[in-house]
C-alpha cells in the first residue's frame, strides 16, 4: 500500500513545474517528502498552521462551509495545499513564465 | 618718703663677637608610590545546544494515506494544471516592484546569408509568423525582384525553447518561388500556409516529418500580397483560407483537413471606385494606371462582426467590405462568377499601404500604415482617420501588443523596434541593453504565447529576439 502512496507522489512530482511534494500529517508532523529535512520541516510547519488558520476562517464565516484548496502564489513559487482531517498535502510549483 | 637706696654695682660682661656655630644637616623625604588596578568587566558565558530534530517517524496507516492521496489526486492535477496554463499572472507586476522598462536582446540569427542559394542578392525576411501556441516560427526568406522571379523559396521553422530559439531551423520548407506571405492555422498548430510571388497557395503540416506539403494550387494570375485564415460567416463557422493579390482579386478558400483538399469558396472584386476617391497627390505609377485595376495590398476579417472586412489597395485606398448582400459582377466569362463586396471607401493614405489590422480589442477600430509615415486608426463608420501619427521614418510592419490595447510595436526604416501610444499618438521611448547595428527591419512579430517574446526581420537575412516588457513601459509611459 505503501506503493501506491509513493506512486502517487511521483505522478504528481512528474508534473511540470512542480518542485516538490510533501505530506504532512495533522500535527504538523512531515510524512513523506520529495524535497530535503530542512526545507520539508519548514514547510511543514508553516503551512499546516497556515491551513488551520485559513480552515477556521472559512468555517467561522459560514459554520456549514469547509476549506477544500489553498493556493498561494509567490514571486517565486506557487504553493498549493489540499488540506484534510488527517493530512495535508503541499505541492511546491515553479510558475511557469 | 624718699629714701637713698645704694645699689650693688652689677657688670656685664662684654660680648662683641658672637661665634657662629653651624651644623650640616640633610634631609630626605622618600617618594612612595602605591598602584591600584580596578577591573569591572565583567563575563558570563552561556551556551545553548540546540539539536537538529529530525522528523520523527510517526507511525501512519499508510493505505489510508494511499487512498486519500489518490482520492485527492485528479483534484490537485486540475489545480496544477490551472496553474500552468493560467496566464492571470502574466505580466503580473507588484507595485512596489522596480520598474525595468529595458527591452533585451536575447538573440541574434543569421537565417541566410548571401550567396547561400547561388544568387548574389541579399536575403530579406519577407515575413515572421508564431503559431497558436507560440512555439514555433516560421520564417520565409525572399529577394528584391525586378521583374520575374527565379529564386527558389525557403521557408525556416524555428522552435521557442524556454527563453531562446534553436540555433538551427528544425525544418526548411522550400516553394518554385520566393514566398510572399505565411500564416499558421488559428487552431491546427501545425498548419502552415503560404502564398508566392508566382501566385501559388501551399499548405503544410509541418508537424510531419515525411511529407509535409498537404496542398499546393496556382491560386492568383499574379503576386499574393497577403494569405490569412478566418472564420465565414455560414453556420457551420468554418475556418477558411483567404488570400488577396495584385490582380486585385480577395479569394476563399475552403480548406478541408481530412482530405487535404483546398477549394475555391467565392472570388471578391474589389472595384475601383469611378469617381477618383483616391488622393490627388499620391504618386501613382502609370503601369498602375495602365491596368485600370488595383492590386490589393493587404485585407483583414473582423473578429467581431462576422460579415465585415476592410481591404487595402494599391495606390493607398483603404475599402470596407462586406460578406452579405454582395453583388454578381456581370461579363466575366470565366466559370467562376465575381462578388463585389464594396460597401464604402474611407480616406485614403497618401502613399502605398503595408499594413491593415482591426484592432483586437475594438470591434469599431482597425488601423492602417503607409509608406507615407503615418499610422492610421480609423472608425469603421466614419470617412476620416480618429488618429493619425506621423513616425520618424516609414514602417514596414506593425503589430498590436496583446493585453496592451494603447499601445502598438512597429518597425521599418529607423532600424530599431518602435512603439507607439495610440491615444497620445506620440512614439515611446525606448532603452536597449545593447548596442544594435541599425539595419532596414523588414517584418515584426510578437509572440501570442509569451508577448514579452518579440522578433524583428531584417534586410540581411537576420533574425533578431527580443524581450520587451510591455507592462513595464505601458506603466511607465502613464506617469
Amino acid at each position: 500500500m505503501s506503493n501506491e502512496v509513493e506512486e502517487t507522489m511521483k505522478r504528481i512530482q512528474s508534473h511540470k513545474g512542480v518542485v516538490g511534494t510533501i505530506v504532512v500529517n495533522s500535527e504538523g508532523i512531515p510524512i513523506k517528502t520529495t524535497l530535503d529535512n530542512t526545507t520539508t520541516v519548514q514547510y511543514a510547519g508553516l503551512i499546516s498552521s497556515l491551513a488551520d488558520k485559513a480552515r477556521s476562517v472559512v468555517r467561522d464565516l459560514d459554520p456549514s462551509n469547509d476549506l477544500t484548496f489553498l493556493r498561494i502564489r509567490s514571486k517565486k513559487h506557487e504553493i498549493m495545499v489540499a488540506p484534510d482531517k488527517e493530512f495535508i498535502l503541499i505541492v511546491v510549483q515553479n510558475p511557469t513564465d | 618718703m624718699f629714701t637713698v637706696k645704694h645699689h650693688e654695682c652689677v657688670g656685664f660682661e662684654s660680648k662683641w663677637k658672637v661665634k657662629k656655630v653651624s651644623a650640616n644637616n640633610s634631609c630626605q623625604t622618600e617618594f612612595r608610590t602605591t598602584e591600584t588596578g580596578s577591573n569591572t568587566s565583567e563575563r558570563k558565558s552561556q551556551e545553548v545546544q540546540t539539536e537538529k530534530t529530525e522528523p520523527t517517524q510517526t507511525d501512519v496507516d499508510m493505505e489510508k494515506l494511499g487512498k486519500w492521496l489518490s482520492k485527492i489526486y485528479p483534484q490537485v492535477k486540475e489545480q496544477i494544471d490551472n496553474s500552468n496554463n493560467s496566464r492571470i499572472f502574466q505580466n503580473y507586476r507588484l507595485l512596489d516592484d522596480p520598474i525595468d522598462a529595458t527591452c533585451k536582446l536575447v538573440q541574434t540569427l543569421q537565417v541566410a546569408s548571401k550567396g547561400e542559394t547561388g544568387s548574389k542578392a541579399i536575403p530579406i525576411i519577407a515575413s515572421l509568423q508564431w503559431n497558436n501556441s507560440g512555439k514555433s516560427l516560421a520564417v520565409p526568406y525572399n529577394y528584391k525582384h525586378r521583374t520575374w522571379c527565379h529564386h527558389a523559396g525557403i521557408i525556416c521553422i524555428y522552435t521557442l525553447n524556454r527563453d531562446c530559439l534553436s540555433d538551427t531551423p528544425k525544418k526548411r520548407l522550400s516553394t518554385e518561388s520566393c514566398v510572399t506571405s505565411i500564416k499558421y492555422h488559428p487552431i491546427h498548430s501545425g498548419i502552415l500556409a503560404a502564398g508566392t510571388f508566382t501566385g501559388q497557395i501551399y499548405i503544410w503540416n509541418v508537424e510531419n516529418d515525411v511529407d509535409p506539403l498537404i496542398c499546393n494550387i496556382l491560386a492568383h494570375d499574379e503576386y499574393i500580397t497577403q494569405i490569412s485564415w478566418m472564420n465565414y460567416i455560414d453556420a457551420t463557422n468554418s475556418v477558411c483560407l483567404a488570400s488577396s493579390s495584385t490582380d486585385g482579386l480577395l479569394k476563399l478558400w475552403n480548406f478541408d483537413i481530412t482530405n487535404n483538399i483546398l477549394k475555391i469558396k467565392i472570388t471578391y472584386k474589389i472595384k475601383t471606385p469611378v469617381l477618383a476617391k483616391m488622393n490627388q497627390t499620391t504618386e501613382v505609377s502609370e503601369a498602375l494606371l495602365d491596368k485600370g485595376q488595383l492590386g490589393l495590398v493587404g485585407f483583414d476579417f473582423s473578429k467581431n462582426i462576422p460579415d465585415l472586412f476592410i481591404v487595402a489597395l494599391e495606390g493607398g485606398l483603404i475599402v470596407r467590405c462586406t460578406m452579405l448582400g454582395t453583388t454578381q459582377l456581370k461579363g466575366t466569362a470565366t466559370e467562376t462568377y465575381f462578388y463585389d463586396p464594396v460597401f464604402k471607401y474611407y480616406e485614403p493614405h497618401k502613399g502605398e499601404i503595408v499594413a491593415i489590422k482591426f484592432s483586437p480589442d475594438r470591434k469599431d477600430l482597425f488601423l492602417t500604415s503607409g509608406t507615407d509615415g503615418q499610422i492610421r486608426i480609423y472608425r469603421i463608420d466614419q470617412d476620416e482617420p480618429a488618429q493619425v501619427i506621423f513616425t520618424k521614418s516609414p514602417l514596414n510592419d506593425i503589430s498590436y501588443i496583446p493585453h496592451e490595447e494603447k499601445l502598438v510595436a512597429a518597425c521599418g526604416q529607423h532600424g530599431t523596434m518602435e512603439v507607439y501610444h495610440l491615444i497620445s499618438g506620440k512614439s515611446v521611448p525606448l532603452s536597449f541593453n545593447a548596442k544594435i547595428t541599425r539595419s532596414n527591419l523588414t517584418s515584426l512579430a510578437v509572440n501570442s504565447g509569451n508577448t514579452k517574446f518579440v522578433v524583428l526581420g531584417n534586410k540581411n537575412g537576420q533574425l533578431q529576439l527580443w524581450s520587451v516588457p510591455w507592462q513595464s513601459i505601458e506603466f511607465q509611459n502613464r506617469k
